[in-house]
């Protein structure tokens, strides 16, 4: 067996640009898993979550933790969240299971989704031409997160900061998802 | 040539010039102009010919109600027909033609049909092409459809590039005339987050066409700074040469802003964007329109509304004539001739209607007073008016005004039906436009500008305190007093030639009059008898006149007559806008398998499934014909190894204490008692009975289950599952998520399939270890996991084997390179659906929404000892006939012969018709196996009917084939080969 090896390549091979006033990269290294909570167990998830990771399970639509103080639990459904961690060791759902245990169903969506990191003062007009969700950063305020349709496409958008979003699309698409952004950045410069 | 007609003023850029051609003749105008104002400058009076009776037409507005001057705009596929050009920026090296003449503009020979006109009535065309019949389509149609439309398409492919996005605010302002900008200053100034649109270039609205002050300064100036505090705002967006053209449900507007239309060229961007507006409210400041008065002759080139007329003086410093008249029934009509006398122009005479109207005109002017004009005269251009007192005045141009109709069209779009407000003699908004909605200026019925400044500034205080702001201080602009005085007068019944309403469609007094004689006397019969106020105009200057005249003739007011109402778009739309980026490769999504990279290099043939590119075959050196490829795939397969990627079948993750029991209800076998470790076939039905998709669903632990759909019902299924648990059952404890794109999966099929896999799983797979349907979590290459599978599509010793699908494309190359010893081949879709149908197995062909599972052979299936969807209506008597169509197999008699998918089978001797239809072939394909065609298709009776013999027709393609009806199992029909 020792002649064969499997290797893993980015869906946009590591795509990067920087366009005037917009960057536009493949986060490469994010590793993703949802987890979601048992009918009538959610106490003893939540309070997994804070022994395992010191935080509250948010509600939809917000986050809580960081990619830098592993994991950031983004809250998609009054049931179900994503919990995102940086590096490319290790598989997310392992990583769960390790804290949350047997108090939540787990599924790795590591594989299921590109992921691009658009940022930049001109990130949200270039956004503006596919995204419905109002972007404004009074309201979208850093650390929110909505799922939504760009060009079609499913889209989770993650606001990361003022002027910096993720957004992560099914990976199948993910070269239509690709164009779909460039284009619009060409488009607003 | 110069521009003859220019005079001083305006606010046009006189230090810069712009080249521009109509109809191939050379002339210049300059920024700031518009294409109607720059043709004027010119000269150019005649600018189009009329719809039905081609007569000679002039500009008529200066806005974006015109219903002349419409013009073929750029070349080739860049061309836009029906532009109107009183709205067309003017830019170096426009285009434009004419349009509605054959051959010129100047000398048109279907101006025959103005002579005809007493045969062209309204609704001639209901009454005639009545017969012979047989000229219906050889005949009238092509010469109605030749004369139809006003322009002309390039029939070019559009090169432009279009756009769409979304917008979001507190406050949409619509219109950025004195009320809408007093409006977003006040709640701009507030913090209110407000967008105002307009569709001009220039904001301001009438106040850059008037010459009225504000605060000592020119109405335009004022505006001008305006709109430079609101772009220094944060809180405001100001958007230039956008229509807000509707109103749709929850605060959302669509609009069109045109990025680059006053560009030569586009260069590679966007020349319109298609706006979704989301507002929480929105204002609507759409000012009003001008509308005419009906007499004899008054569509002669140069007879022009009389604010169009002041408007293209004061705005682009443009005489529409050296000798006006002006004809009104209201107050505004006198300040045509102050501005033109103020000009130095000569104005010949003001018609008033009224005997007293209160208000005076320039001292050195004429008052015909309580006078109507009764004719004109002129060709190409007018020459005089004749006077209902016999006088006659020899003119070049005449401004009419016959009252101002309010833009409330956007009110109406939700249904709200205007009022009349006989004060101003027009229709008004309804007292409710829609939640969220208001209504501010000229469209409100406020005439003056003092009333439109200070309802403008009202509105945008009070949605200011809406969103909790504190109301500023402000003061209220100073301006001089006017008078907006009006007697109702739409008709001068002593003409005696045509008096017309609808310039555009050519609709005349004479017509609502036949309309009232016929009985269509309802506003929405008047509109559909006569196409009054259809087209790219609506009838924004007719509709009401027209409507007055029949009120008139049927004796009731205008109020109870009542109006016709709006739909979108507002202004017209082009098609290329509604499409925006969806064009060709990008009219929707590419889904591509892990393996696509890896496939598109070996040179694979591709077919769109769906969303997904699959490869279709892999065509080697050699082979010319696609059946080449696809048999020797087959052949490959069934007798060494072949190796497909099946990533795109829907893959749900489902999880919970109730999942065995959610997919017992969902599936409508059991799987109650399947085992960890085992994977089942499964049968899902529609509420109705009617199979609705199949697959196999996987259990990977107690509570935790793997489920495959088809690939084009993947997202129906999970939406599916998703309404059943959340709403059939949500005292279940399910999960569902999909992973779909998270798996890369591949068919590895065919007698050497365990040899080739047992080189990269680390696990036993032997039959003992590993039979068929088991499935497990596995370690690929000794590091990656992965899950593999023991079933079968092929009929074939089969697995599928997962891995994460960022690994999918070097699984690929690795399953080849392992599978080099054996010969192992690549196969596609076509190859996949050959055996398939060896088999015997129903695919997408079969499970068509039409199909039952008895039908399918599947009807055992269908458990009897408990709840699933489907299970109650597929027990129907129709559905469990004892003759029900049976999913069978057909070869023909004549082993040569090909039989064709789609077929229909009727017994020898029978007619082919629908009362003899005995059932369809679905499924047809050459088996190079059998050396053969075969094909699986549904039948009456087909299980008691072996051996039989049926004709399958094909009329599309003029074939007929005798065929045997057979098992549907062409091969191995124990099941063999798949549990070796």
């Amino acid at each position: 067996m020792a002649e064969f090896n499997l290797t893993a390549e980015p869906f946009l091979k590591g795509y990067h640009r920087q366009f005037d006033g917009v960057g536009l990269v493949e986060a490469v290294d994010l590793r993703i898993a949802s987890f979601a909570c048992p009918a009538g167990a959610p106490a003893q998830l939540e309070a997994q979550a804070k022994t395992g990771w010191g935080i509250e399970l948010p509600a939809p639509g917000a986050s809580s933790g960081s990619l830098s103080n592993q994991p950031l639990v983004l809250g998609m459904s009054p049931d179900q969240w994503f919990a995102l961690f940086a590096g490319q060791n290790g598989y997310a759902n392992d990583k769960l299971l390790s804290v949350l245990g047997a108090t939540a169903y787990i599924t790795d969506q590591t594989h299921n989704w590109v992921a691009l990191k658009i940022s930049g003062k001109l990130a949200r007009t270039a956004l503006e031409r596919i995204c419905p969700i109002d972007l404004d950063p009074n309201r979208f305020v850093p650390g929110t997160v909505a799922r939504t349709l760009m060009e079609h496409l499913g889209c989770i958008i993650f606001a990361a900061g003022e002027d910096e979003y993720l957004l992560l699309s099914a990976s199948s698409s993910a070269n239509s998802f690709l164009h779909a952004v460039e284009q619009s950045i060409h488009n607003i410069l | 040539m110069t521009q003859p007609n220019r005079v001083t003023g305006g606010l046009i850029n006189r230090d810069a010039a712009l080249g521009f051609s109509f109809n191939g003749k050379s002339m210049t105008g300059h920024p700031g102009d518009t294409l109607a104002s720059a043709l004027l400058a010119n000269g150019q009076k005649l600018v189009g010919r009329s719809f039905k009776y081609h007569r000679p037409r002039g500009i008529f507005t200066a806005g974006s109600e015109e219903p002349n001057a419409l013009v073929q705009l750029r070349r080739g596929g860049h061309c836009e027909p029906n532009s109107r050009a009183t709205v067309v920026e003017l830019f170096e090296g426009l285009a434009a033609e004419s349009q509605n003449h054959r051959p010129s503009l100047e000398f048109d020979l279907m101006a025959v049909n103005d002579l005809l006109s007493p045969f062209l009535s309204a609704g001639f065309y209901y009454k005639t092409f009545m017969w012979p019949k047989r000229f219906w389509e050889r005949v009238y149609e092509p010469v109605i459809r030749a004369s139809a439309g006003l322009g002309k398409l390039s029939m070019l492919a559009d090169p432009d590039q279009y756009d769409k996005g979304f917008l979001h605010c507190d406050l949409l302002v619509i219109g950025a005339g004195p009320a809408g900008l007093s409006a977003a200053l006040a709640a701009g100034r507030a913090g209110v987050r407000v967008i105002i649109a307009d569709e001009d270039f220039l904001p301001g609205g009438r106040l850059n066409l008037e010459s009225q002050s504000i605060d000592g300064v020119a109405g335009s100036e004022w505006a001008a700074a305006c709109a430079a505090e609101l772009d220094s705002l944060d809180n405001v967006r100001c958007m230039r040469r956008m229509t807000v053209f509707g109103a749709y449900d929850h605060g959302i507007f669509g609009a069109v802003e045109r990025k680059t239309d006053h560009l030569a060229e586009s260069a590679g961007k966007p020349r319109q964007i298609l706006w979704r507006i989301y507002a929480q409210r929105s204002l609507v400041c759409t000012g009003a329109t001008e509308r005419a008065i009906a007499f004899g002759g008054n569509d002669r080139p140069n007879v022009m509304l009389a604010g169009a007329a002041r408007g293209f003086l004061n705005r682009f410093g443009v005489a529409a004539g050296r000798r006006i008249a002006v004809f009104t029934n209201n107050d505004s009509g006198w300040r045509t001739a102050a501005d033109f006398a103020k000009a130095g122009l000569d104005v010949a005479a003001i018609i008033d209607t009224r005997e007293t109207p209160r208000v005076s005109g320039p001292g050195d002017v004429t008052n015909l007073l309580g006078r109507r004009v009764v004719a004109t005269s002129g060709r190409k251009s007018i020459r005089s008016i004749t006077l209902s007192d016999g006088l006659r005045l020899s003119v070049d141009c005449l401004a009419v005004s016959g009252g101002w109709s309010p833009n409330l069209q956007l009110t109406c779009h939700k249904r709200n039906r205007p009022r009349w407000e006989e004060r101003v003699a027009a229709f008004v908004p309804g007292s409710d436009p829609d939640r969220g909605m208001r209504v501010a200026g000229a469209v409100d019925g406020q005439f003056t500008l003092a009333g439109c400044l200070r309802a403008g500034q009202e509105a945008g205080i009070g949605a200011a305190v809406e969103f909790g702001r504190a109301a500023p201080a402000l003061e209220l602009p100073r301006v001089e007093a006017e008078g907006c005085g009006i007697t109702p007068f739409w008709h001068v019944a002593e003409s005696r030639g045509r008096c017309w309403l609808d310039l555009q469609n050519d609709v005349t007094v004479k017509d609502v009059e036949l309309s009232h004689r016929e009985g269509f006397k309802s506003v929405e019969h008047l509109k559909r008898y006569t196409t009054l106020g259809m087209a790219t105009d609506q009838g924004k200057t007719a509709n009401v006149p027209a409507l007055a005249i029949m009120a008139s003739l049927t004796g009731t007011s205008i109020e109870k007559t009542g109006t016709t109402i709006y739909r979108p778009p507002y202004t017209p739309v082009s098609i290329g806008t509604l499409a925006g980026r969806s064009r060709g490769r990008e009219f929707r999504p590419t889904r591509l398998t892990p393996s696509h990279e890896w496939a598109h290099a070996r040179g694979a043939v591709f077919v769109e499934a769906g969303n997904w590119l699959r490869a279709q075959w892999f065509p080697i050196e050699g082979e010319t014909h696609w059946r080449q490829s696809v048999d020797r795939e087959v052949i490959a397969t069934r007798r060494s190894v072949g190796i497909c990627d099946v990533t795109t079948l829907g893959k749900i993750d489902i999880q919970g204490r109730d999942a065995n029991l959610f997919l017992n209800r969902v599936y409508a076998n059991g799987f109650a008692t399947l085992a960890v470790g085992r994977v089942r076939y499964g049968l899902m039905l529609r509420e109705d009975g009617i199979a609705y998709d199949d697959g196999t669903t996987a259990r990977l632990g107690d509570n935790h289950y793997v489920m495959t759909t088809t690939t084009a019902n993947a997202v129906l299924v999970f939406r599916q599952l998703e309404f059943a648990r959340q709403c059939l059952w949500p005292e279940l404890d399910v999960h569902l998520i999909s992973v779909t794109d998270g798996w890369a999966q591949f068919a590895v099929a065919g007698p050497n399939s365990r040899a080739l896999l047992s080189k990269l799983v680390t696990e036993d797979i032997s039959n003992h270890a590993f039979p068929f349907m088991a499935c497990g979590d596995v370690t690929l290459c000794g590091k990656v996991p992965g899950r593999l599978f023991r079933i079968s599509f092929s009929g074939e010793l089969a697995y599928e084997v997962a891995v994460p699908s960022r690994y999918g494309n070097s699984m690929m190359a690795t399953l080849m390179q392992a599978g080099e010893e054996f010969d192992a081949v690549p196969y596609g879709t076509e190859a996949l659906g050959v055996m398939r149908i060896e088999k015997g197995h129903a695919a997408g062909n079969e499970l068509n929404g039409h199909t039952t599972a008895l039908n399918l052979g599947l009807g055992r299936m269908v458990s009897q000892k408990k709840d699933c969807i489907g299970n109650v209506l597929s027990r129907r008597e129709e559905m469990n006939s004892p003759d029900a169509l049976r999913l069978m197999g057909f070869r023909p008699v004549d082993r040569g012969e090909e039989l064709s998918a789609g077929a229909h089978f009727f017994a020898k001797g029978e007619a082919r018709n629908m009362q003899n239809d005995q059932g369809w072939l679905s499924s047809a394909a050459w088996s190079p196996i059998l050396g053969h065609s075969i094909g699986l298709g549904f039948i009456r009776d087909g299980a008691n009917r072996i051996g039989g013999e049926v004709i399958a027709a094909d009329p599309l393609r003029g074939r007929e084939v005798t065929a045997e009806i057979v098992s549907p199992h062409f091969l191995d029909p124990e099941g063999e080969r798949l549990r070796g």
